[in-house]
């Protein structure tokens, strides 16, 4: 999805939109890569992995006409519904007490280059290292409070506050520049 | 640091993915029913976008979007898919619900227009009466006619479902108690709509579709 701007894809998905089975291949063609990684990073199984992806695509296929600007971006919505049909598959999994194991923490990308020019890119270094590290694990791997207390090696509490400040400091940050 | 509400830190951890599945489903039941939590989870959802560029991209398998092509391709279920609920099918088997619109002789209220009448049967009992009006057709008021039969530990919820679309929206709890009544919003009457409702836990279903068993389905159009 990196090579293909928000700018590109809101006319492919107004397209999938009217039903346009073209565009929506167009579509998956741009995206999947971003989303299959989004979904098999916080599920760490190729199998849900895939039925995360497939079950998003049936939902952009369906509501796609329901997409607001509102909503951000193209790509942020489209990451969003598979990002919140793999966290449901997690949670549910781990109902049954079948989680896999908690991810490697150095597989996450701590440089920034992610993103460059956003303004959360601007806000991060605004956290301390432990918030940056928090907030990164869960948002990329779904990690709990418990879990990510576990992987941080921390006490429950100081992992909750980590994330609550650090949230609250994005916060802040980001709505400064707000006009 | 600015303001950040109970609210606000509940809506950017849901975004996150920190909360538990408890706290999950409980925020998208809330979710469903607040605009403004809504707007509240729009604006995470794009504060923290940028994250989802941790993850380098890795194509799946090509078998995968023959997957979903054969998903997109199948014909879906005349109802919008009512029976891929799980223990629908088998729910419905044992549950008969009883259909007739006609033109309501008075209105029942002072909203003018032609009131419509939709009674809501579970197992042949009607135990609510639907109306809506010409004039505000968003508004479906719904009556008790009868013991709704949910003990203390339940309530109905009334579902809508959309003809394409797998999962229905749930439009709010029905009246517990005979000669009670509320108002709520729908669509409004359209081709390929279908109520339903279910028996869930007190205050409604947990999940974003019905979590307990459905007990009546309405397809509007075969009137």
């Amino acid at each position: 999805m990196s090579t293909t701007s928000s700018t590109e894809l809101g006319p492919l998905l107004a397209r999938v939109g009217l039903g346009d089975r073209g565009a929506f291949e167009s579509l998956y063609r741009h995206t999947s890569a971003h989303l299959y990684a989004l979904a098999l990073r916080i599920l760490r199984d190729e199998s849900l992995a895939q039925e995360a992806v497939q079950d998003a695509y049936i939902q952009i296929w369906q509501k796609a006409e329901t997409y607001r600007e509102s909503r951000g971006a193209v790509s942020t919505w489209l990451g969003s519904i598979v990002r919140y049909r793999a966290l449901d598959l997690l949670r549910s999994r781990k109902r049954l007490e079948l989680h896999a194991e908690p991810p490697e923490p150095e597989a996450v990308d701590h440089s920034g280059q992610w993103a460059e020019r956003t303004d959360l890119a601007r806000c991060w270094p605004a956290l301390s290292a432990q918030q940056q590290q928090a907030l990164a694990l869960s948002f990329v791997a779904g990690l709990s409070h418990p879990e990510l207390a576990e992987r941080l090696d921390s006490p429950l509490g100081t992992v909750k506050s980590w994330v609550r400040r650090g949230l609250a400091a994005l916060k802040q940050c980001l709505d400064e520049d707000q006009p | 640091m600015s303001a950040f509400s109970q609210d606000d830190l509940q809506v950017a951890e849901y975004v996150l993915g920190t909360l538990d599945a408890p706290e999950r489903d409980a925020l998208t039941a809330r979710l469903r029913e607040e605009p403004a939590l809504r707007a509240q989870r729009d604006a995470w959802e794009r504060r923290l976008a940028p994250l989802q560029g941790l993850v380098a991209p890795q194509a799946p398998p090509a078998a995968l979007w023959r997957r979903i092509l054969q998903r997109i391709d199948t014909p879906r279920p005349r109802r919008g898919g009512l029976w891929g609920i799980p223990g629908l099918a088998g729910a419905l088997a044992s549950a008969v619900l009883l259909l007739a619109i006609w033109l309501w002789p008075e209105p029942p209220a002072q909203t003018q227009g032609e009131w419509h009448n939709i009674p809501l049967a579970v197992s042949d009992a009607p135990l609510w009466q639907a109306r809506w009006s010409t004039a505000e057709p968003e508004h479906l008021h719904i009556e008790a006619v009868a013991a709704t039969g949910a003990d203390a530990e339940h309530d109905h919820e009334l579902w809508l479902i959309r003809e394409g679309d797998p999962r229905p929206r749930s439009l709010g709890l029905l009246p517990r108690h005979q000669g009670t009544a509320k108002t709520l919003r729908w669509p409004g009457p359209q081709p390929g709509l279908t109520l339903a409702i279910s028996t869930e836990p007190r205050g409604g279903s947990r999940q974003e579709g019905p979590s307990g068993p459905v007990v009546a389905v309405l397809p509007l159009d075969e009137a």
